[in-house]
């Protein structure tokens, strides 16, 4: 390595910038988009271990024996985790989730909350045109 | 005489690359994944530019290993595949394509956290934590601009610590 620095910044970084801040908001409003009711899918070390449909079930507290030391918490068809042993909390700093595809993560339990938006019957999962 | 210097600036680096991953961890983001600004990669990119690669991927590789032992095998990992996916992506940037080092800079922002993203999808054996992937990827974009300017704040700072020490 010579003892010049490149140029810490040029034009055409900002386009190039702007065009990859601009891909992942539309991604981020893209992925959350899908109508029908949000069900929210717990899985521990890839298996399904607990669904529910948030509007239908009624506000309050469990527990899964498949992730000791977690408290989750359903309220106004909202999912959270109230209560973690792990120590960095990180699942309960992301708040609750009730949009399609949105998704806690739990690294020391090997755990992954993400709601599923379950079409009604006769609606086509993707409209093309 | 000149050994003695690099291997103290090393330690220098690494111990700062160290302490400030840490102090991160005490930031409570609303972000999967642990997802952090990443001030240790000013560090690392620090010695890419002012050392040379292979101090680079000391940094790197020896940071990870602070953080497994000292926060275990899960974030060990995490550390590790973000950071040397990232300095992959900055090394190919800077060398290959001769880009800006803001450009670099937030090239491993993105980079490191796609990397995390797919260990971790590794780890949970479970696809569904892509969806998180476009949230990782604009706050690797964010926080990849916030580090490179902190990188040039850090060059102009340190004007006299430069290559002609390594033995």
């Amino acid at each position: 390595m010579s003892g010049q620095l490149p140029v810490f910044f040029r034009r055409r970084d900002i386009i190039i910038i702007l065009l990859l801040l601009a891909g992942c908001v539309a991604a981020m409003v893209l992925l959350q988009q899908g109508k029908g009711k949000s069900t929210a899918e717990i899985s521990v070390n890839g298996e399904l271990v607990a669904s529910y449909v948030l509007a239908d079930t009624p506000d309050g507290s469990f527990t899964l024996p498949e992730a000791p030391g977690m408290v989750f918490s359903i309220k106004d068809g909202a999912i959270s985790v109230t209560e973690t042993d792990c120590p960095d909390k990180r699942c309960m700093h992301m708040g609750a989730i009730r949009k399609p595809r949105e998704t806690i993560l739990c690294m020391p339990h090997r755990l992954v909350i993400t709601i599923s938006a379950t079409e009604s019957s006769d609606a086509p999962d993707v409209v093309i045109g | 005489m000149k050994q003695t210097r690099y291997i103290a600036r090393m330690g220098i680096l690494l111990a700062l690359a160290c302490a400030v991953s840490f102090l991160e961890t005490t930031l409570p983001l609303p972000l999967p994944l642990g997802v952090k600004p990443g001030l240790a990669s000013i560090v690392v990119m620090f010695a890419l530019l002012r050392l040379d690669a292979k101090s680079a991927w000391a940094l790197t590789i020896l940071k990870s290993m602070f953080v497994l032992l000292t926060r275990g095998v899960t974030a060990g990992l995490l550390s590790l595949s973000g950071g040397v996916l990232s300095l992959c992506a900055m090394l190919l940037l800077l060398r290959v394509l001769h880009s800006s080092l803001l450009l670099m800079s937030t090239a491993g922002g993105i980079v490191h956290n796609l990397g995390q993203l797919c260990a971790s999808v590794y780890l949970l054996q479970n696809a569904a934590a892509f969806y998180t992937l476009p949230i990782l990827l604009l706050a690797g974009c964010i926080a990849g601009i916030a580090t490179g300017i902190c990188l040039r704040l850090f060059l102009q700072a340190l004007p006299h610590m430069h290559a002609d020490f390594i033995p």
